[in-house]
Protein backbone atom coordinates (compact mmCIF):
# COMPACT_ATOMS: atom_id res chain seq x y z
CA UNK A 1 0.00 0.00 0.00
CA UNK A 2 2.56 2.88 0.89
CA UNK A 3 6.10 2.20 1.53
CA UNK A 4 5.71 4.99 4.71
CA UNK A 5 5.41 3.13 7.74
CA UNK A 6 2.85 4.84 10.20
CA UNK A 7 0.72 5.49 7.22
CA UNK A 8 0.45 2.06 6.52
CA UNK A 9 -0.46 1.48 10.19
CA UNK A 10 -2.98 4.13 9.88
CA UNK A 11 -4.58 2.63 6.66
CA UNK A 12 -4.48 -1.01 8.41
CA UNK A 13 -6.28 0.24 10.94
CA UNK A 14 -8.47 2.32 9.06
CA UNK A 15 -9.05 -0.56 6.88
CA UNK A 16 -10.18 -2.84 9.89
CA UNK A 17 -13.04 -0.01 10.96
CA UNK A 18 -14.04 0.17 7.18
CA UNK A 19 -14.59 -3.67 6.78
CA UNK A 20 -16.39 -3.55 10.36
CA UNK A 21 -18.63 -0.45 9.38
CA UNK A 22 -19.33 -2.47 5.88
CA UNK A 23 -20.28 -5.55 7.85
CA UNK A 24 -22.94 -3.36 9.76
CA UNK A 25 -24.07 -1.67 6.67
CA UNK A 26 -25.16 -4.61 4.70
CA UNK A 27 -26.45 -6.09 7.89
CA UNK A 28 -28.84 -3.12 7.92
CA UNK A 29 -29.22 -3.44 4.02
CA UNK A 30 -30.90 -6.60 4.21
CA UNK A 31 -33.68 -5.53 6.41
CA UNK A 32 -34.94 -2.86 3.44
CA UNK A 33 -37.32 -4.24 0.70
CA UNK A 34 -36.28 -7.21 -1.20
CA UNK A 35 -35.79 -5.60 -4.37
CA UNK A 36 -33.43 -2.70 -2.57
CA UNK A 37 -31.59 -5.33 -0.84
CA UNK A 38 -30.75 -7.11 -3.48
CA UNK A 39 -29.24 -4.19 -5.37
CA UNK A 40 -26.65 -3.40 -2.11
CA UNK A 41 -25.95 -7.60 -2.46
CA UNK A 42 -22.64 -6.57 -4.11
CA UNK A 43 -19.49 -5.81 -2.00
CA UNK A 44 -18.79 -2.79 -4.97
CA UNK A 45 -22.38 -1.36 -4.32
CA UNK A 46 -22.23 -1.67 -0.34
CA UNK A 47 -18.42 -0.04 -0.58
CA UNK A 48 -20.60 2.71 -2.53
CA UNK A 49 -23.04 2.89 -0.07
CA UNK A 50 -20.74 3.45 2.82
CA UNK A 51 -18.67 6.18 1.38
CA UNK A 52 -21.50 8.33 -0.61
CA UNK A 53 -23.02 7.98 3.15
CA UNK A 54 -20.14 9.53 4.84
CA UNK A 55 -19.61 11.73 1.45
CA UNK A 56 -23.50 12.86 2.15
CA UNK A 57 -23.15 13.69 5.72
CA UNK A 58 -19.75 15.88 5.83
CA UNK A 59 -21.22 17.67 3.14
CA UNK A 60 -24.40 18.28 4.75
CA UNK A 61 -22.38 19.54 7.44
CA UNK A 62 -20.46 21.91 6.00
CA UNK A 63 -22.60 23.04 3.65
CA UNK A 64 -24.98 25.16 6.23
CA UNK A 65 -21.88 27.26 6.55
CA UNK A 66 -21.72 27.69 2.55
CA UNK A 67 -24.90 28.73 2.49
CA UNK A 68 -24.89 31.19 5.62
CA UNK A 69 -21.71 32.49 4.76
CA UNK A 70 -22.84 32.96 1.13
CA UNK A 71 -19.51 30.89 0.04
CA UNK A 72 -21.49 29.36 -2.70
CA UNK A 73 -19.04 30.45 -5.53
CA UNK A 74 -16.12 29.61 -3.29
CA UNK A 75 -17.08 26.42 -2.97
CA UNK A 76 -17.15 25.96 -6.83
CA UNK A 77 -13.91 27.23 -7.15
CA UNK A 78 -12.39 25.23 -4.93
CA UNK A 79 -14.04 22.00 -6.18
CA UNK A 80 -12.32 23.03 -9.63
CA UNK A 81 -9.12 24.15 -8.78
CA UNK A 82 -8.45 20.61 -7.04
CA UNK A 83 -8.29 18.87 -10.45
CA UNK A 84 -4.33 20.01 -11.21
CA UNK A 85 -3.55 18.60 -8.18
CA UNK A 86 -5.22 15.40 -8.89
CA UNK A 87 -2.94 15.48 -12.23
CA UNK A 88 -0.53 16.28 -10.63
CA UNK A 89 -0.31 13.16 -7.64
CA UNK A 90 -0.97 11.16 -10.48
CA UNK A 91 1.90 11.68 -12.12
CA UNK A 92 3.90 11.58 -8.99
CA UNK A 93 2.37 8.20 -7.98
CA UNK A 94 1.07 10.16 -4.54
CA UNK A 95 -2.50 9.52 -3.36
CA UNK A 96 -4.64 11.78 -5.34
CA UNK A 97 -6.54 13.31 -2.42
CA UNK A 98 -3.28 14.70 -1.03
CA UNK A 99 -2.59 16.27 -4.49
CA UNK A 100 -6.21 17.79 -4.66
CA UNK A 101 -6.12 19.44 -1.20
CA UNK A 102 -2.30 20.77 -1.99
CA UNK A 103 -3.77 22.61 -4.84
CA UNK A 104 -7.38 23.21 -3.63
CA UNK A 105 -5.88 24.80 -0.58
CA UNK A 106 -2.81 26.63 -2.43
CA UNK A 107 -6.17 28.17 -4.92
CA UNK A 108 -8.54 29.19 -1.47
CA UNK A 109 -5.65 30.89 -0.29
CA UNK A 110 -4.59 32.38 -3.19
CA UNK A 111 -8.45 33.52 -3.20
CA UNK A 112 -8.10 35.12 -0.22
CA UNK A 113 -4.73 36.91 -0.77
CA UNK A 114 -5.74 38.40 -3.85
CA UNK A 115 -8.72 40.07 -2.67
CA UNK A 116 -6.82 41.27 0.79
CA UNK A 117 -4.46 43.29 -1.53
CA UNK A 118 -5.75 44.32 -4.85
CA UNK A 119 -8.71 46.00 -5.77
CA UNK A 120 -9.85 42.85 -7.40
CA UNK A 121 -13.29 41.82 -5.60
CA UNK A 122 -14.10 38.54 -4.72
CA UNK A 123 -16.49 37.06 -7.45
CA UNK A 124 -13.70 38.19 -10.02
CA UNK A 125 -10.76 36.95 -7.64
CA UNK A 126 -12.53 33.77 -7.81
CA UNK A 127 -13.43 33.24 -11.56
CA UNK A 128 -9.61 34.05 -12.04
CA UNK A 129 -7.99 31.41 -9.78
CA UNK A 130 -10.49 28.55 -10.01
CA UNK A 131 -10.69 28.71 -14.05
CA UNK A 132 -6.95 29.12 -14.32
CA UNK A 133 -6.38 25.93 -12.09
CA UNK A 134 -8.85 24.34 -13.52
CA UNK A 135 -7.44 24.81 -17.37
CA UNK A 136 -4.17 23.47 -15.57
CA UNK A 137 -5.48 20.52 -14.83
CA UNK A 138 -7.10 19.79 -18.10
CA UNK A 139 -3.89 20.35 -19.32
CA UNK A 140 -2.41 18.48 -17.46
CA UNK A 141 -4.13 15.67 -17.58
CA UNK A 142 -5.07 15.76 -21.31
CA UNK A 143 -1.23 14.85 -21.50
CA UNK A 144 -0.91 11.67 -19.20
CA UNK A 145 -4.27 10.58 -18.56
CA UNK A 146 -7.13 8.53 -20.60
CA UNK A 147 -10.16 10.06 -21.53
CA UNK A 148 -11.85 7.77 -18.93
CA UNK A 149 -9.33 8.60 -16.12
CA UNK A 150 -10.59 12.40 -16.90
CA UNK A 151 -14.41 11.25 -16.96
CA UNK A 152 -14.09 9.89 -13.68
CA UNK A 153 -12.71 12.87 -11.41
CA UNK A 154 -14.72 15.41 -13.47
CA UNK A 155 -17.89 12.97 -12.73
CA UNK A 156 -16.91 10.86 -9.90
CA UNK A 157 -17.08 6.59 -9.98
CA UNK A 158 -18.47 5.84 -6.97
CA UNK A 159 -18.79 2.30 -8.30
CA UNK A 160 -15.65 1.41 -8.54
CA UNK A 161 -13.87 3.13 -5.34
CA UNK A 162 -11.48 1.04 -4.22
CA UNK A 163 -11.25 0.22 -0.64
CA UNK A 164 -7.80 2.83 0.20
CA UNK A 165 -10.10 5.40 -1.00
CA UNK A 166 -13.03 4.47 1.59
CA UNK A 167 -10.68 4.50 4.52
CA UNK A 168 -9.08 7.83 2.97
CA UNK A 169 -12.37 9.29 3.12
CA UNK A 170 -13.57 7.77 6.36
CA UNK A 171 -10.20 9.38 8.24
CA UNK A 172 -11.47 12.84 6.17
CA UNK A 173 -14.76 12.91 6.85
CA UNK A 174 -14.06 12.04 10.78
CA UNK A 175 -11.46 15.07 10.83
CA UNK A 176 -13.69 17.22 9.49
CA UNK A 177 -16.53 16.38 11.68
CA UNK A 178 -14.38 16.51 14.41
CA UNK A 179 -13.11 20.03 13.94
CA UNK A 180 -16.47 21.47 13.02
CA UNK A 181 -17.06 20.20 16.73
CA UNK A 182 -14.43 21.52 18.32
CA UNK A 183 -13.94 24.73 16.68
CA UNK A 184 -18.68 25.47 16.82
CA UNK A 185 -17.98 28.46 18.93
CA UNK A 186 -15.51 30.15 16.39
CA UNK A 187 -17.21 29.37 13.12
CA UNK A 188 -20.52 30.01 14.78
CA UNK A 189 -19.49 33.41 15.56
CA UNK A 190 -17.43 33.90 12.80
CA UNK A 191 -20.05 33.22 10.12
CA UNK A 192 -22.58 35.15 12.27
CA UNK A 193 -20.96 38.13 13.60
CA UNK A 194 -16.83 37.81 13.23
CA UNK A 195 -16.73 41.65 15.05
CA UNK A 196 -17.88 40.30 17.74
CA UNK A 197 -15.88 37.40 17.25
CA UNK A 198 -12.97 39.26 17.25
CA UNK A 199 -14.02 41.22 20.38
CA UNK A 200 -13.72 38.56 22.47
CA UNK A 201 -10.27 37.33 21.06
CA UNK A 202 -11.15 35.05 18.58
CA UNK A 203 -8.78 34.81 15.91
CA UNK A 204 -10.95 35.85 12.99
CA UNK A 205 -8.61 35.55 9.43
CA UNK A 206 -7.14 32.15 11.00
CA UNK A 207 -11.04 30.72 11.48
CA UNK A 208 -11.45 31.98 7.45
CA UNK A 209 -8.56 30.27 6.69
CA UNK A 210 -9.46 27.33 8.48
CA UNK A 211 -12.82 26.97 7.12
CA UNK A 212 -11.57 27.40 3.77
CA UNK A 213 -9.46 24.37 4.30
CA UNK A 214 -12.35 22.35 6.05
CA UNK A 215 -13.85 23.08 2.89
CA UNK A 216 -11.36 22.08 0.64
CA UNK A 217 -10.87 19.02 2.54
CA UNK A 218 -14.91 17.84 2.53
CA UNK A 219 -14.74 18.47 -1.03
CA UNK A 220 -11.36 16.31 -1.57
CA UNK A 221 -13.14 13.89 0.18
CA UNK A 222 -16.47 14.16 -2.16
CA UNK A 223 -14.76 13.84 -4.94
CA UNK A 224 -14.86 10.44 -5.62
CA UNK A 225 -18.20 10.30 -4.95
CA UNK A 226 -20.04 13.26 -6.95
CA UNK A 227 -16.68 14.61 -9.13
CA UNK A 228 -15.83 17.82 -9.36
CA UNK A 229 -18.26 19.63 -11.41
CA UNK A 230 -20.94 18.44 -9.18
CA UNK A 231 -19.88 18.52 -5.67
CA UNK A 232 -20.84 21.80 -5.20
CA UNK A 233 -24.18 20.86 -5.43
CA UNK A 234 -24.01 18.74 -2.32
CA UNK A 235 -22.47 21.79 -0.49
CA UNK A 236 -25.41 23.60 -1.43
CA UNK A 237 -28.56 21.76 -1.76
CA UNK A 238 -28.46 20.50 1.79
CA UNK A 239 -27.95 23.33 3.42
CA UNK A 240 -30.26 25.43 1.70
CA UNK A 241 -33.11 22.60 1.98
CA UNK A 242 -32.32 22.79 5.73
CA UNK A 243 -32.40 26.23 6.28
CA UNK A 244 -36.05 25.94 5.00
CA UNK A 245 -37.32 24.36 7.67
CA UNK A 246 -35.63 25.27 10.64
CA UNK A 247 -34.54 28.18 13.13
CA UNK A 248 -31.44 26.83 14.83
CA UNK A 249 -27.84 25.92 13.53
CA UNK A 250 -27.90 22.51 15.25
CA UNK A 251 -30.70 21.43 13.61
CA UNK A 252 -29.88 22.86 10.94
CA UNK A 253 -26.79 20.77 10.58
CA UNK A 254 -28.57 17.25 11.15
CA UNK A 255 -31.43 18.10 8.84
CA UNK A 256 -28.78 18.78 6.57
CA UNK A 257 -26.87 15.87 7.06
CA UNK A 258 -29.62 13.75 6.85
CA UNK A 259 -30.72 15.51 3.21
CA UNK A 260 -27.22 14.61 1.81
CA UNK A 261 -27.41 10.98 3.59
CA UNK A 262 -30.48 10.28 1.78
CA UNK A 263 -29.79 11.77 -1.10
CA UNK A 264 -26.43 9.94 -1.54
CA UNK A 265 -28.27 6.43 -0.60
CA UNK A 266 -31.19 7.05 -2.68
CA UNK A 267 -29.26 8.27 -5.63
CA UNK A 268 -26.97 6.03 -5.57
CA UNK A 269 -29.78 3.03 -5.40
CA UNK A 270 -31.43 4.97 -8.50
CA UNK A 271 -28.32 5.42 -10.54
CA UNK A 272 -27.84 1.61 -10.41
CA UNK A 273 -31.83 0.56 -10.89
CA UNK A 274 -31.65 2.70 -13.92
CA UNK A 275 -28.06 2.13 -15.11
CA UNK A 276 -27.27 6.51 -15.34
CA UNK A 277 -24.00 7.91 -13.57
CA UNK A 278 -24.43 7.90 -9.64
CA UNK A 279 -23.05 11.25 -9.19
CA UNK A 280 -25.80 13.01 -11.16
CA UNK A 281 -28.20 10.77 -9.79
CA UNK A 282 -27.17 12.03 -6.56
CA UNK A 283 -27.52 15.65 -7.01
CA UNK A 284 -30.75 15.15 -8.28
CA UNK A 285 -32.52 13.41 -5.91
CA UNK A 286 -30.73 16.43 -3.45
CA UNK A 287 -32.30 18.86 -5.87
CA UNK A 288 -35.71 16.70 -5.50
CA UNK A 289 -36.00 16.82 -1.31
CA UNK A 290 -34.81 20.90 -1.83
CA UNK A 291 -37.54 21.26 -4.27
CA UNK A 292 -40.07 19.06 -1.60
CA UNK A 293 -39.11 21.20 1.55
CA UNK A 294 -39.38 24.39 -0.49
CA UNK A 295 -43.62 23.43 -0.74
CA UNK A 296 -43.64 21.87 2.46
CA UNK A 297 -41.49 24.54 4.36
CA UNK A 298 -43.57 27.07 7.12
CA UNK A 299 -43.46 29.73 4.82
CA UNK A 300 -44.12 27.33 2.00
CA UNK A 301 -47.21 27.50 -0.60
CA UNK A 302 -48.84 24.23 0.50
CA UNK A 303 -48.67 25.51 4.42
CA UNK A 304 -49.73 29.22 3.30
CA UNK A 305 -52.74 28.07 1.65
CA UNK A 306 -53.74 25.54 4.48
CA UNK A 307 -53.26 28.51 7.04
CA UNK A 308 -55.35 30.85 4.85
CA UNK A 309 -58.12 27.88 4.63
CA UNK A 310 -58.36 27.49 8.21
CA UNK A 311 -58.98 31.10 8.80
CA UNK A 312 -61.90 30.95 6.03
CA UNK A 313 -63.19 28.20 7.61
CA UNK A 314 -63.12 30.08 10.99
CA UNK A 315 -65.13 32.83 9.39
CA UNK A 316 -67.63 30.87 7.11
CA UNK A 317 -68.27 29.33 10.50
CA UNK A 318 -68.78 33.02 12.50
CA UNK A 319 -71.10 34.06 9.05
CA UNK A 320 -73.15 30.93 9.34
CA UNK A 321 -73.81 31.84 13.45
CA UNK B 1 2.46 39.81 32.59
CA UNK B 2 4.65 41.52 29.81
CA UNK B 3 2.12 43.70 28.60
CA UNK B 4 3.79 46.92 29.13
CA UNK B 5 7.22 45.80 27.99
CA UNK B 6 6.82 46.85 24.30
CA UNK B 7 6.05 50.34 25.50
CA UNK B 8 9.11 53.21 26.01
CA UNK B 9 7.76 54.04 29.27
CA UNK B 10 10.37 57.62 28.38
CA UNK B 11 7.17 58.81 25.79
CA UNK B 12 3.97 56.86 26.80
CA UNK B 13 3.13 56.73 30.48
CA UNK B 14 0.25 53.89 30.67
CA UNK B 15 -2.24 54.35 32.58
CA UNK B 16 -4.85 52.33 33.87
CA UNK B 17 -7.29 55.17 34.23
CA UNK B 18 -7.74 55.58 30.21
CA UNK B 19 -10.33 53.09 28.94
CA UNK B 20 -8.51 54.52 25.24
CA UNK B 21 -5.73 55.89 24.53
CA UNK B 22 -5.33 56.87 20.93
CA UNK B 23 -1.58 58.14 19.28
CA UNK B 24 -1.52 59.73 15.78
CA UNK B 25 -3.63 56.85 14.80
CA UNK B 26 -4.61 56.00 11.22
CA UNK B 27 -6.73 53.92 9.08
CA UNK B 28 -7.61 52.96 5.64
CA UNK B 29 -9.69 50.60 3.41
CA UNK B 30 -7.62 49.65 0.12
CA UNK B 31 -5.18 52.58 0.41
CA UNK B 32 -8.23 55.27 0.92
CA UNK B 33 -7.58 56.84 4.95
CA UNK B 34 -11.27 56.49 6.67
CA UNK B 35 -9.33 57.96 9.83
CA UNK B 36 -6.24 59.87 10.12
CA UNK B 37 -4.16 61.51 13.43
CA UNK B 38 -6.67 60.79 15.46
CA UNK B 39 -5.34 61.51 19.23
CA UNK B 40 -8.14 60.58 22.04
CA UNK B 41 -8.08 60.12 25.26
CA UNK B 42 -10.98 58.60 26.90
CA UNK B 43 -10.53 58.23 30.98
CA UNK B 44 -12.16 55.24 32.68
CA UNK B 45 -16.04 55.63 33.74
CA UNK B 46 -16.91 58.10 30.91
CA UNK B 47 -20.33 57.77 29.30
CA UNK B 48 -18.28 59.00 25.63
CA UNK B 49 -21.02 60.00 23.14
CA UNK B 50 -19.27 59.68 19.46
CA UNK B 51 -20.88 61.86 16.91
CA UNK B 52 -19.93 62.86 13.41
CA UNK B 53 -21.40 63.02 9.96
CA UNK B 54 -22.31 59.99 7.74
CA UNK B 55 -18.76 58.44 6.22
CA UNK B 56 -17.00 59.94 9.30
CA UNK B 57 -15.50 57.36 10.64
CA UNK B 58 -16.76 56.32 13.71
CA UNK B 59 -17.65 53.21 12.63
CA UNK B 60 -14.22 52.75 11.53
CA UNK B 61 -12.82 53.99 15.51
CA UNK B 62 -14.97 50.98 16.85
CA UNK B 63 -13.52 48.32 14.63
CA UNK B 64 -10.09 49.25 15.37
CA UNK B 65 -10.76 48.86 19.49
CA UNK B 66 -12.63 45.68 18.81
CA UNK B 67 -9.15 44.25 16.53
CA UNK B 68 -11.15 43.79 13.81
CA UNK B 69 -9.40 46.26 11.53
CA UNK B 70 -5.43 47.27 12.21
CA UNK B 71 -4.77 50.01 12.40
CA UNK B 72 -2.67 51.70 9.98
CA UNK B 73 0.03 53.51 12.29
CA UNK B 74 -0.32 55.07 15.34
CA UNK B 75 -0.60 53.91 19.20
CA UNK B 76 -3.59 52.27 20.73
CA UNK B 77 -4.34 50.92 23.85
CA UNK B 78 -7.85 49.61 25.46
CA UNK B 79 -7.43 49.79 29.61
CA UNK B 80 -3.91 50.25 29.64
CA UNK B 81 -3.60 46.91 27.27
CA UNK B 82 -2.48 46.56 23.52
CA UNK B 83 -5.63 45.46 21.90
CA UNK B 84 -4.86 41.54 21.34
CA UNK B 85 -4.18 41.38 25.15
CA UNK B 86 -7.82 43.71 25.85
CA UNK B 87 -9.43 41.28 23.69
CA UNK B 88 -8.48 37.90 25.47
CA UNK B 89 -8.84 39.38 28.69
CA UNK B 90 -12.95 40.08 27.32
CA UNK B 91 -12.48 43.75 28.60
CA UNK B 92 -14.52 45.15 24.96
CA UNK B 93 -17.82 44.17 24.15
CA UNK B 94 -19.69 45.68 20.94
CA UNK B 95 -23.33 46.06 20.02
CA UNK B 96 -23.27 45.81 16.26
CA UNK B 97 -24.86 48.59 13.88
CA UNK B 98 -28.08 46.82 12.71
CA UNK B 99 -26.91 46.41 8.96
CA UNK B 100 -24.03 44.69 10.04
CA UNK B 101 -26.13 41.40 10.99
CA UNK B 102 -27.83 38.86 8.78
CA UNK B 103 -30.76 38.75 10.40
CA UNK B 104 -32.11 35.38 8.71
CA UNK B 105 -28.90 33.53 10.58
CA UNK B 106 -30.48 30.55 12.09
CA UNK B 107 -30.19 31.37 16.18
CA UNK B 108 -32.03 31.81 18.52
CA UNK B 109 -31.97 35.16 21.04
CA UNK B 110 -31.12 32.70 24.10
CA UNK B 111 -27.82 31.63 22.18
CA UNK B 112 -27.02 34.97 20.74
CA UNK B 113 -27.04 36.43 24.50
CA UNK B 114 -24.64 33.49 25.34
CA UNK B 115 -22.46 34.06 22.87
CA UNK B 116 -21.44 36.86 25.07
CA UNK B 117 -19.89 34.10 27.54
CA UNK B 118 -17.67 32.31 24.82
CA UNK B 119 -14.56 34.73 25.25
CA UNK B 120 -14.63 33.50 28.97
CA UNK B 121 -15.72 30.10 28.49
CA UNK B 122 -12.15 29.83 25.64
CA UNK B 123 -10.16 30.40 29.15
CA UNK B 124 -11.10 28.63 31.67
CA UNK B 125 -9.87 25.17 32.38
CA UNK B 126 -11.03 22.15 31.53
CA UNK B 127 -12.48 19.93 28.72
CA UNK B 128 -15.65 21.87 28.20
CA UNK B 129 -13.99 24.70 26.47
CA UNK B 130 -13.16 22.80 23.43
CA UNK B 131 -17.20 21.42 22.90
CA UNK B 132 -20.38 23.11 21.38
CA UNK B 133 -22.43 25.97 23.68
CA UNK B 134 -24.27 23.28 24.45
CA UNK B 135 -21.87 22.14 27.02
CA UNK B 136 -21.23 25.18 28.12
CA UNK B 137 -20.47 25.68 32.14
CA UNK B 138 -24.13 26.75 34.36
CA UNK B 139 -22.29 29.49 35.78
CA UNK B 140 -22.16 30.77 31.83
CA UNK B 141 -25.83 30.29 31.99
CA UNK B 142 -26.85 31.87 34.71
CA UNK B 143 -25.16 35.10 34.00
CA UNK B 144 -26.63 35.00 30.44
CA UNK B 145 -30.16 34.76 31.55
CA UNK B 146 -29.15 37.69 34.16
CA UNK B 147 -28.45 39.55 31.12
CA UNK B 148 -32.10 38.62 29.08
CA UNK B 149 -33.85 39.32 32.61
CA UNK B 150 -31.90 42.87 32.39
CA UNK B 151 -32.99 43.67 29.11
CA UNK B 152 -36.54 42.19 29.44
CA UNK B 153 -36.41 39.16 26.55
CA UNK B 154 -36.56 36.53 28.59
CA UNK B 155 -39.59 35.88 27.08
CA UNK B 156 -38.01 36.02 23.68
CA UNK B 157 -35.23 33.47 24.80
CA UNK B 158 -36.10 30.86 22.20
CA UNK B 159 -37.21 33.10 19.20
CA UNK B 160 -35.21 33.05 16.06
CA UNK B 161 -33.14 36.66 16.23
CA UNK B 162 -34.71 37.37 12.87
CA UNK B 163 -38.41 37.52 14.04
CA UNK B 164 -37.97 40.84 16.97
CA UNK B 165 -38.52 44.30 16.26
CA UNK B 166 -35.95 46.85 15.79
CA UNK B 167 -35.79 47.45 19.63
CA UNK B 168 -35.91 44.09 20.56
CA UNK B 169 -32.42 43.39 18.30
CA UNK B 170 -30.77 46.17 20.21
CA UNK B 171 -31.73 44.46 23.25
CA UNK B 172 -30.84 41.39 22.32
CA UNK B 173 -26.99 42.52 21.51
CA UNK B 174 -26.61 45.09 24.66
CA UNK B 175 -27.51 41.21 26.74
CA UNK B 176 -24.91 40.01 24.73
CA UNK B 177 -22.78 42.73 26.07
CA UNK B 178 -24.10 42.49 29.64
CA UNK B 179 -23.34 38.94 29.69
CA UNK B 180 -19.61 39.16 28.77
CA UNK B 181 -19.51 41.34 31.66
CA UNK B 182 -16.56 44.03 29.83
CA UNK B 183 -15.11 46.83 31.13
CA UNK B 184 -15.52 48.82 27.68
CA UNK B 185 -18.96 49.29 26.17
CA UNK B 186 -18.79 50.06 22.39
CA UNK B 187 -22.11 50.77 20.83
CA UNK B 188 -22.73 51.35 16.96
CA UNK B 189 -25.98 53.62 16.81
CA UNK B 190 -28.10 51.48 19.52
CA UNK B 191 -30.62 54.22 19.75
CA UNK B 192 -31.39 53.88 15.23
CA UNK B 193 -34.79 52.67 14.68
CA UNK B 194 -35.64 51.76 18.19
CA UNK B 195 -39.04 52.21 19.72
CA UNK B 196 -39.17 54.80 23.17
CA UNK B 197 -39.63 51.65 25.90
CA UNK B 198 -36.44 49.83 24.46
CA UNK B 199 -34.38 52.58 24.00
CA UNK B 200 -35.53 53.67 27.47
CA UNK B 201 -34.43 50.27 29.15
CA UNK B 202 -31.29 50.83 27.02
CA UNK B 203 -30.09 53.82 28.19
CA UNK B 204 -31.07 52.88 31.89
CA UNK B 205 -28.68 49.88 31.70
CA UNK B 206 -25.95 51.84 30.13
CA UNK B 207 -26.15 53.97 33.08
CA UNK B 208 -25.85 51.49 35.74
CA UNK B 209 -22.93 49.88 33.50
CA UNK B 210 -21.24 53.29 33.89
CA UNK B 211 -22.36 54.45 37.71
CA UNK B 212 -20.61 50.80 37.98
CA UNK B 213 -17.31 52.43 37.07
CA UNK B 214 -17.25 51.44 33.74
CA UNK B 215 -16.82 53.14 30.18
CA UNK B 216 -19.20 53.28 27.13
CA UNK B 217 -18.52 54.49 24.36
CA UNK B 218 -21.41 55.03 22.02
CA UNK B 219 -21.84 56.17 18.47
CA UNK B 220 -24.95 58.01 18.22
CA UNK B 221 -27.34 60.81 15.89
CA UNK B 222 -29.52 61.52 18.50
CA UNK B 223 -27.88 65.08 20.06
CA UNK B 224 -30.52 65.18 22.30
CA UNK B 225 -29.72 61.83 24.00
CA UNK B 226 -25.88 63.12 24.47
CA UNK B 227 -26.94 65.81 26.16
CA UNK B 228 -29.35 63.88 28.91
CA UNK B 229 -27.26 60.95 29.07
CA UNK B 230 -23.30 61.80 27.96
CA UNK B 231 -21.10 63.22 30.65
CA UNK B 232 -17.95 62.89 27.10
CA UNK B 233 -18.33 63.95 23.76
CA UNK B 234 -16.07 63.30 20.90
CA UNK B 235 -16.66 64.92 17.89
CA UNK B 236 -15.34 63.21 14.77
CA UNK B 237 -14.55 64.01 11.10
CA UNK B 238 -11.90 61.75 9.28
CA UNK B 239 -10.09 62.59 12.75
CA UNK B 240 -10.95 63.56 16.22
CA UNK B 241 -12.54 67.57 15.65
CA UNK B 242 -13.31 68.23 19.42
CA UNK B 243 -13.62 66.45 22.23
CA UNK B 244 -15.27 67.69 25.75
CA UNK B 245 -18.12 67.84 27.73
CA UNK B 246 -21.38 68.25 25.79
CA UNK B 247 -22.32 71.89 27.68
CA UNK B 248 -19.18 72.61 24.75
CA UNK B 249 -19.43 70.14 22.61
CA UNK B 250 -23.24 70.62 21.92
CA UNK B 251 -23.00 74.60 21.00
CA UNK B 252 -23.62 75.42 17.35
CA UNK B 253 -20.24 76.29 16.83
CA UNK B 254 -17.86 73.17 17.38
CA UNK B 255 -21.19 71.48 15.28
CA UNK B 256 -19.89 73.54 12.70
CA UNK B 257 -16.75 72.48 12.52
CA UNK B 258 -17.60 68.90 12.57
CA UNK B 259 -20.60 68.57 10.45
CA UNK B 260 -19.48 71.31 7.56
CA UNK B 261 -16.45 70.47 6.75
CA UNK B 262 -17.76 69.59 3.32
CA UNK B 263 -16.90 66.90 2.25
CA UNK B 264 -14.37 65.00 4.60
CA UNK B 265 -10.87 64.70 2.83
CA UNK B 266 -8.09 63.46 5.48
CA UNK B 267 -5.06 64.67 3.96
N1 LIG C 1 -15.48 47.94 4.22
C1 LIG C 1 -15.15 49.13 3.69
N2 LIG C 1 -14.48 49.17 2.50
C2 LIG C 1 -14.12 50.36 1.95
N3 LIG C 1 -14.38 51.55 2.50
C3 LIG C 1 -15.05 51.58 3.66
C4 LIG C 1 -15.47 50.38 4.31
N4 LIG C 1 -16.10 50.70 5.46
C5 LIG C 1 -16.08 52.05 5.51
N5 LIG C 1 -15.45 52.58 4.44
C6 LIG C 1 -15.22 54.02 4.19
O1 LIG C 1 -14.56 54.56 5.31
C7 LIG C 1 -15.11 55.80 5.66
C8 LIG C 1 -15.59 55.77 7.11
O2 LIG C 1 -16.64 54.84 7.23
P1 LIG C 1 -17.37 54.53 8.59
O3 LIG C 1 -16.37 54.35 9.65
O4 LIG C 1 -18.31 53.40 8.36
O5 LIG C 1 -18.21 55.87 8.82
P2 LIG C 1 -19.36 56.21 9.87
O6 LIG C 1 -19.60 55.01 10.72
O7 LIG C 1 -18.86 57.38 10.62
O8 LIG C 1 -20.58 56.57 9.07
C9 LIG C 1 -16.23 56.08 4.68
O9 LIG C 1 -15.72 56.96 3.68
C10 LIG C 1 -16.54 54.74 4.09
O10 LIG C 1 -16.94 54.87 2.74
MG1 LIG D 1 -21.25 53.76 10.96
Amino acid sequence: MSTYLPIAGLMDFGTTIAEYLLRGLAFLVAYLPAPVAKAFEYQFMIRALLTAVIVGAVCGVLSCYVVLKRWALLGDAISHAVLPGVAIAYLLGWPMLIGAFISGGLTALGIGFIQQNTRIKEDSAMGIMFTAAFALGIVIISRIATSTHLMHILFGNVLGVSMSVLVTTLYSGILALLLVLFFYKQFLLYTFDPTHASAIGMRTRAIHYGLMLLLTLTIVTSLETVGVILVVAMLIIPGATASLLTHRLPTMMLISAGVGVASATIGLYTSFRLDVASGGMIVLVAFALFVLAGLAAPVGPIRQSLRRRVRAGHRNGKNAE
Amino acid sequence: MTTTACINPATRPTSVAHAVEAHNVAADYAGILALDQVNLDIQVGRFTAIIGPNGAGKSTLLKLLTGTKRPLCGYLRVCGLPIAEARKANAVAYVPQETAIDWDYPITVQDVVLSGRYGHSRIEGGFRRFLPPAFIGHRHREIAQRAMQAMQIEDLAQRPIGALSGGQKKRVFLARSLAQEPRIMLLDEPLAGVDRRSEGIILEHLKRFVAAGQTVIMVTHDLPTVRDCADWVVLISGTVVGVGEPDEMLTPEALERGYHRGERTPA
